[in-house]
């Protein structure tokens, strides 16, 4: 039995406070950290893609389509735009295919054991961005392990450093555990038992993934892809330090013009961009949730 | 028991709303000083809420709680003095058994001297004082029920008011705290208001039972009045196992039912009614002469133990009889043509579609 | 039990494989960091604990470091204490529009940081908060409290009513409850939820590089900055005493209400 509503025309006793006032009073730091740090900073980057930028930064309040034709009009912009969304895309296709394994290993592991991995998975993921790429400078580097492993079998020294073979790489490591977690949850839904009854019912290991765990799996699977494709696409410091200033995407040009150029207005447009590529990322996970259901 | 009964609760008009649904419309109710009531009814017919209510836990949408003569409709929970068992026991999980029980003590500013030797005798009371340190986690089911009827007597409330309390118990451990619950309640004479589902509870517990059904009171009185006159046909459903069979009572004034003429000792208007008869107030092929006598061919026969079942088909109705297990009964097999005997009293009549 | 649930010995490989892959670049630096080369070369040619001699010589490193404790230090004593009555009222006071406002106020975890960087940068620079100790604390909270009141409305929505309520039956007022029950009973989430806001805030670089500047930095940003500008060992061994640092603050937290719980939601 759920409880009364609280507003009831019996009058609560004189000291005591009423719900209202209670909830305004507590919330009121969170509510206006997030008014300042979050709401009123989004609106304003919405506003000064219309606005005109200033030497040496800042910006002057006067309304223009400038910034949004320029980037609509500009080759460079149309190619980063459309690399960040192909390179994400693929970097959020590779990391399910490697993760995929580990979710699926996890999920049937019990236990300490189960623990002890889990906490092996979840680590990484709270260590910092900028260390785990310095692990990877380290281990693509021309004169490094991996390179050096490659020239004593003989084969032509690949370079995987300061382009994108090396961002993939790094990249695709460091959303893995996103990627592994939101598999998990959605593994939930995976009962053991019925991979039993389809082996039971004569199904073949491979035709029991297929048509029992790989469907089960999927709204995990959709969850995944969206997460990673959307840290993916926001990524700056794996692009910055492994990309030595060669690999152009969205978020590492947004800071460029920020930091560097100094142009406000531009970075927020750029900004607004990503949001809408986020939109509709968004969309599509929503459309897939909808078609499996 | 009391010589004089006194009132000590008493619910008037109480009545809960959700906008528009009248989960409990109006109820009037009042518990005498020392008795245990029980509140009885399937899961949604209000008596958790009810109970909830003299708690101060939920807030009724209008009505007056009255406990020894004063309104405590407006107190505040912490100020209404009741003694209350949740269904989960809801131990304070970082507190020792001790300090679980001295809580409430402490809540009424008593040194905490004296509020643990109190908590060592409520303790020593439910025979727990030998678990006093333990964490409630360390405790099994019918412990920390236990400790949670300590925690809820020692602070001497007005009411103690226990909520499903044994739900979460097995079978035998129900039995036992049955027991030991009454003993407790009767020998500190406190009132007590008892929530449950489970009629053998409300029976073999309780001073007066309160049948409830969709937030209204169907019946309040003593188990056997609850259990011998039913005052309406969910009643005699709900309390003990019944047969129900569709009849009618013709305009000269007779009882028929499944091609038989009745005698019951109720009497009602003409019209189509319903027919409630106790499995085990039926006699099978009996010399003694009663009131009702039908025949019937067996259908079904079921050894319970003590018990033995016989389904036998009447005309158009099935009719269950219960026997206890006697060594002189001739074997009856499926298929046996048989008399059924019972009483006008043990004929209750109620008009059709109440239900 | 049957027995089709035993991993075939081909899929153990692949899944050993694939955790040497995640796991590489974390382990990687602790033989890195004790490197004697002067560039970044593995294996090292010779051993040794230049490197972190050379970090705790390093004034501006260590500046930075004692910058990101107390900077999480205070970021997470402030999250909690919002947090918490934030997420009381969430869990236990029913009123229109709350479930929007907690929507609202989880929103800026799905904003990208590089946005939310951007965004606060151009209002601070404003409000002239850009590279003080107030405007990283602020920022960084715009980031945690969202972590620590999702996990405290968690901790909450899953604690056993009645207890408060029992308590409230037995005289103790509102107030009192909330300190005796509420939060006692809260403390695993407590525990999870600083964790949490304190790894957050400690490891926090996209944001905190658009607000830092020569006045004030942080250890990621600076470990940030010099790897962009060089490669050596030094970030190595700042990355072993980091990971440790980590390690530490994941095992407080599997003590309190296992990891599991605090993070897969």
């Amino acid at each position: 039995m759920s409880a009364v509503p609280t507003t009831t025309p019996v009058p609560a006793a004189p000291r005591q406070w009423r719900d209202g006032e209670l909830a305004v009073l507590l919330l009121l730091p969170i509510a206006l950290i997030n008014a300042i740090g979050f709401i009123l900073p989004v609106l304003n980057l919405a506003r000064y893609s219309f606005n005109k930028s200033r030497v040496g930064g800042g910006i002057e309040a006067v309304f223009t389509w400038e910034n949004w034709a320029g980037l609509l009009s500009d080759p460079f912009y149309l190619e980063l735009v459309f690399n960040s969304v192909w390179i994400s895309l693929a970097i959020t296709l590779t990391t399910l295919v490697v993760s995929y394994p580990i979710a699926l290993y996890l999920h049937r592991a019990s236990g300490a054991w189960r623990t002890f991995l889990t906490v092996l998975v979840i680590s990484p993921l709270l260590t910092s961005a900028v260390v785990r790429t310095y692990g990877w400078i380290a281990i693509l580097v021309d004169d490094g392990p991996v390179v050096g492993a490659i020239k004593a079998l003989g084969l032509p020294a690949p370079s995987l450093m300061f382009n994108i073979k090396g961002v993939f790489i790094g990249l695709t490591e460091i959303l893995m555990p996103y990627m592994i977690l939101a598999l998990m949850a959605g593994f939930g839904r995976l009962d053991p038992r019925v991979e039993e009854a389809a082996r039971t019912l004569g199904a073949t290991p491979s035709r029991t993934f297929m048509k029992v765990i790989l469907p089960l799996t999927l709204p995990g699977i959709a969850l995944g892809c969206l997460l990673c494709f959307v840290l993916a696409v926001s990524s700056f410091i794996t692009p910055k330090l492994m990309g030595g200033g060669r690999v152009f995407l969205l978020a590492t040009e947004i800071y460029d013009q920020a930091i560097v150029t100094l142009n406000w207005p531009l970075a927020s447009t750029l900004s607004i961009l990503v949001l809408i590529v986020f939109g509709a990322a968004l969309w599509a996970y929503s459309a897939v949730l909808r078609r499996l259901d | 028991m009391t010589s004089a009964p006194e009132e000590h609760l008493r619910l008037e008009g109480i009545g809960v709303s959700f906008g528009a649904v009248n989960v409990i419309p109006a109820l009037d109710l009042s518990v005498r000083k020392g008795e245990m009531v029980a509140f009885l009814g399937p899961s949604g017919c209000g008596k958790t809420t009810t109970l909830r209510i003299i708690a101060g836990l939920n807030k009724p949408s209008r009505g007056r709680i009255m406990v020894g003569g004063r309104d405590i409709t407006r107190l505040p929970i912490h100020d209404r003095d009741m003694g209350m068992v949740f269904q989960s026991y809801a131990l304070f999980p970082h507190m020792n058994v001790t300090r679980n029980v001295a809580f409430g003590l402490q809540m009424r500013n008593i040194p905490s001297r004296d509020a643990e030797s109190r908590a060592a005798q409520a303790l020593d009371m439910v025979q727990l004082g030998h678990l006093a340190h333990r964490k409630p986690k360390e405790l099994s089911g019918g412990q920390q029920q236990r400790v949670a009827l300590a925690r809820a007597l020692v602070i001497e409330p007005s009411i103690l008011l226990l909520d499903e309390p044994l739900s979460n118990l097995d079978a035998k451990l129900r039995d036992e705290m049955r027991v030991q619950i009454r003993a407790l309640q009767q020998q500190s004479g406190i009132t007590a208001v008892f929530v449950t589902h489970d009629q053998v509870e409300a029976l073999s517990m309780c001073d007066r039972v309160v049948v409830m059904r969709g937030g209204r009171v169907e019946q309040f009185g003593t188990p056997t009045e609850v259990y011998e006159r039913p005052a309406t046909a969910f009643v005699a459903n709900f309390v003990g196992r019944t047969n129900r069979l569709k009849g009618a009572i013709t305009a000269e004034g007779t009882l028929t039912a499944a091609g038989h003429q009745l005698r019951s000792a109720t009497t009602l208007p003409p019209g189509a009614v319903e027919i409630l008869v106790r499995p085990h107030r039926i006699r099978i092929d009996d010399a003694a002469e009663t009131a009702n006598r039908v025949k019937g061919a067996v259908s079904g026969i079921t050894f319970i133990g003590d018990l033995v079942q016989y389904a036998v088909r009447v005309g158009d109705a099935e009719v269950v009889v219960e026997e206890a297990t006697r060594r002189d009964r001739s074997a009856l097999a499926v298929g046996d043509t048989v008399t059924l005997g019972w009483s006008a009293e043990d004929t209750l009549v109620y008009p059709a579609g109440e239900q | 039990m049957m027995e089709i649930h035993k991993t075939s010995w081909p899929m153990r490989i692949l899944v050993f494989l694939l955790f040497v892959y995640l796991l590489a670049p974390v382990i990687l630096v602790f033989p890195l960091s004790f490197s004697g080369d002067q560039v970044l070369r593995f294996p090292p040619s010779f051993w040794s604990t230049r490197w972190y001699s050379a970090l705790f010589a390093n004034s501006q490193m260590l500046q930075a470091f004692w910058t990101s404790l107390s900077l999480a230090a205070i970021v997470t004593a402030l999250s909690i204490v919002i947090a918490v009555p934030a997420a009381w009222v969430m869990t236990r006071l029913t009123f229109a529009g709350r479930d929007l406002l907690f929507n609202l106020f989880t929103a800026p975890l799905l904003l990208p940081t590089i946005v939310l960087g951007l965004a606060i940068l151009i209002v601070f620079a404003s409000f002239g908060l850009l590279a003080t100790m107030h405007g990283l604390v602020f920022a960084h909270l715009v980031v945690t409290l969202p972590y620590a009141l999702r996990v405290l409305a968690v901790s909450l929505s899953t604690q056993d009513r009645a207890c408060e309520e029992a308590a409230r039956t037995l005289g103790a007022k509102p107030l009192t409850v909330f300190f005796r029950v509420t939060v006692p009973m809260l403390t695993p989430g407590i525990v999870a939820a600083a964790a949490l806001c304190f790894l957050v805030s400690f490891d926090e670089v996209v944001i905190t590089l658009f607000l830092t500047g020569p006045r004030i930095s942080t250890l990621p940003v600076e470990l940030y900055n010099y790897v962009y500008n060089q490669a050596d060992p030094l970030v190595a061994a700042a990355s072993a005493l980091l990971i440790l640092l980590t390690l530490a603050v994941i095992m407080i937290v599997e003590r309190a209400m296992g990891l599991g719980k605090a993070f897969v939601k």
